[in-house]
């Protein structure tokens, strides 16, 4: 008979498939993976702790180094935090420029993890079709913001920057566009034969599951749970527009993949919406006093991110300063349950599961 | 209210307005009928306002003159002083050069001059009523509003106030410390429970069928300065709702049981709680610190945190 030996394997901290610096102890039998620990902190900046001694405005910066693929997402959570705490109204066409930038980012985020993610099984053409199209959404959001990344383009009460002149056209024109090459990366991808034999059916869980490890995101609306912040602790205008919630059946890599394509997909009919109902006339910015001083209290609120519910809790005692910050970030949450996942799989299946939950580190480790 | 307000306000001045100007033209009329009689006496009300105002005249120039003097000699020392004076004496120059354009008309014998001055006192009269009247009706106003206000707000209940006063029910009072609505965090019912019934309330809140909280949306922990505070904000997929579920500890024997056996996602955040805040978690299935190395010294989101460190 073979006798076999367990075996321990470092992936990462430095591994392309990783997506940034994670490590993944890894206890093997052969091919198969018996324990799985994952270490994290390599990119632990302390966010929390530095924003207890910056004011209110100063933090907006900091948020965008978190989830560095959404930034808008994560400048919304934190001005919202603040709105709320303060009681603040945000004039309807910042909100309308959120939700446009918000949603953009979306798109571009998920075709960071779908040319990613593919990469990593690979295929590596859909990563440059993908780069493609994420440049021109990034290029959108460089002319609003002045960043291709880190955008701090939300203030508390507002955005910082009007629209430039013919921007929401270019987004326009932009739609229809977008739409074809989501049904080209369809018959490019989700057809190949190669490519559903290593997701369908492996990293499978329940809603039941998802719902105990506090996944978010297309992590566990893959179950078929549909929750999702925009519908069901409704944030900004988005109860103004018409989308729906794209749900999984299986709970398996692929049913992950489809989430996200068709979020896409809603995505953008969220932006033709917020083009077309968009006030040409209004302030960017609401009455927000010059120093923010929000009244002593506390404040959770959740919205959305392209990863799942990222929350922010601010504690304040009446000044510039706040008290204690805490972002819930969805990566964090989402990266629990990849012990378990992994505990029976074959290696070459870790990157798939791995690539499918789409963590980003800056987030895991705040 | 406003509007009417306002119409009302500028009729009235209208009035106002109008009467000053009748009275003024019937005052106008007598005195004209009288100045025909008494043209020698306007002749020598003349020349004095004439001598009147070439003394005020020197008498301005000379203070005018003094006040120079003044600067000069204080040396310029303060600005706003000087600015003070400036005005003054732009003042002074104004009401002279005035003085002496009304001396003026008075001697080209405009008979006019007096009707226009009572036509002014008279509107200015009128005004003077007329933002009186405003002004208290403003203070009125400023009276009603607040009253107002004060009557509204007792009589909004939170739509969450039905939620939070089943919870405190199911989970029994005599174990909660405080129970409210966080009007600040989107109303959210807010309760701190007693520390030796944090996980049982916890298994309670997850396994009532009224309640289902089944989902652990966030947890985290404060340094409150004297005691901490564990924050967890439960969410409910089947009911839609959420709750935040609060429990406060002493400083110095800050633990806790751990809740990983009820909800599986509060494994990383108890151990991130653990790393930051220094808050053990009994029965957690993996004690150590996320984020940190093992050989870090202190929790740094502990408030009185000194760094620790050999090479600094």
């Amino acid at each position: 008979m073979i006798r076999t030996e367990e075996m321990l394997l470092n992936v990462g901290p430095q591994h392309p498939s990783t997506h940034g610096v994670f490590r993944l102890v890894v206890k093997m039998d052969g091919e198969r993976i018996i324990e799985a620990t994952p270490v994290v902190g390599y990119l632990h900046r302390g966010t929390e702790k530095i924003a207890e001694d910056l004011l209110y405005t100063q933090i907006i910066p900091y948020t965008d180094r978190m989830d560095y693929l959404s930034a808008m997402t994560n400048n919304y959570v934190y001005c919202h935090a603040v709105e709320t705490l303060m009681g603040l109204e945000v004039p309807e066409k910042a909100e309308f420029l959120r939700v446009i930038s918000m949603e953009l980012n979306r798109i571009a985020s998920h075709l960071v993890w779908w040319g990613t993610n593919l990469l990593d099984l690979g295929a590596f053409t859909p990563f440059l079709y993908a780069f493609r199209e994420r440049e021109m959404i990034l290029n959108f959001l460089n002319e609003l913001s002045g960043s291709r990344l880190n955008y701090s383009y939300m203030r508390i009460g507002g955005v910082k920057w009007d629209a430039p002149p013919g921007w929401i056209e270019k987004v326009q024109d932009f739609i229809p566009y977008m739409r074809k090459q989501l049904a080209g990366y369809h018959d490019f991808v989700t057809g190949n034969e190669i490519f559903l034999n290593r997701v369908q059916g492996i990293g499978k869980y329940t809603a039941e599951d998802a719902f105990n490890f506090s996944l978010s995101g297309a992590n566990l609306r893959c179950t078929g749970a549909s929750y999702d912040v925009r519908k069901d602790d409704p944030y900004s205008i988005y109860n103004r527009f018409e989308f729906k919630i794209p749900v999984g059946e299986n709970g398996d890599a692929f049913d992950r993949y489809m989430v996200r394509m068709k979020e896409i997909e809603e995505s953008i009919n969220i932006i033709e919406q917020a083009c077309e109902q968009f006030p040409k006339e209004g302030s960017i910015l609401g009455k927000v006093p010059k120093v923010i001083k929000p009244p002593a209290g506390e404040t959770f609120v959740r919205i959305e991110s392209p990863r799942g519910e990222i929350g922010c809790y601010i504690k304040s005692e009446g000044k510039t300063k706040p008290y204690r910050v805490k972002f819930r970030r969805p990566s964090f949450h989402n990266l629990q349950i990849l012990p378990k996942l992994l505990v029976g799989e074959s290696m070459s299946n870790l990157v798939a599961i791995l690539g499918g939950i789409d963590i980003v580190l800056g987030e895991v480790d705040g | 209210m406003t509007e009417s307000n306002e119409k009302s306000l500028s009729e009235l001045r209208r009035e106002a307005v109008q009467k000053a100007k009748e009275e003024a033209l019937r005052k106008n009329q007598e005195q004209q009928s009288e100045s025909k009689t008494e043209l020698s006496k306007e002749d020598k009300l003349v020349e004095e306002k004439k001598r009147a105002v070439a003394e005020a005249k020197a008498k301005a120039v000379a203070e005018a003159k003094a006040k120079a003097a003044a600067k000069a000699s204080s040396g310029d020392a303060n600005s706003d002083d000087e600015k003070a004076k400036a005005i003054a004496e732009a003042k002074a120059k104004a009401v002279a050069e005035a003085k002496a354009k009304a001396a003026t008309k008075a001697s080209s014998g405009d008979t006019n001059t007096d009707d226009e001055k009572a036509k002014a006192i008279a509107a200015a009269k009128a005004k003077a009523v007329a933002v009186a009247k405003a002004k208290a009706e403003a203070a009125a106003k400023a009276k009603e509003i607040p009253e107002v206000k004060t009557e509204e707000k007792p009589e909004v209940p939170s739509v969450n106030k039905p939620l939070l006063d089943k919870i405190v029910s199911i989970l029994g009072k005599e174990y909660i410390k405080e129970s409210y609505i966080n009007k600040q965090s989107k109303e959210v019912p807010t309760i701190i429970i007693k520390e030796d019934a944090y996980e049982s309330s916890a298994k309670l809140l997850k396994e009532n069928e009224e309640l289902s909280f089944d989902y652990l949306s966030n947890l985290h922990a404060t340094d409150l300065g004297n005691e901490l505070e564990v924050y967890s904000f439960l969410y409910s997929s089947k009911k839609n709702h959420s709750v935040v579920f609060k429990v406060i500890l002493d400083r110095d024997k800050a633990s806790l049981p751990s809740l990983t056996n009820i909800w599986e996602g509060a494994n990383w955040p108890e151990r991130e709680i653990y790393d930051l805040l220094g808050i053990t978690f009994i029965n957690h299935p993996n004690m150590t610190r996320m984020f940190l190395p093992e050989t870090w010294v202190g929790y740094p989101l502990r408030k009185d945190y000194e760094q620790f460190d050999l090479e600094v």
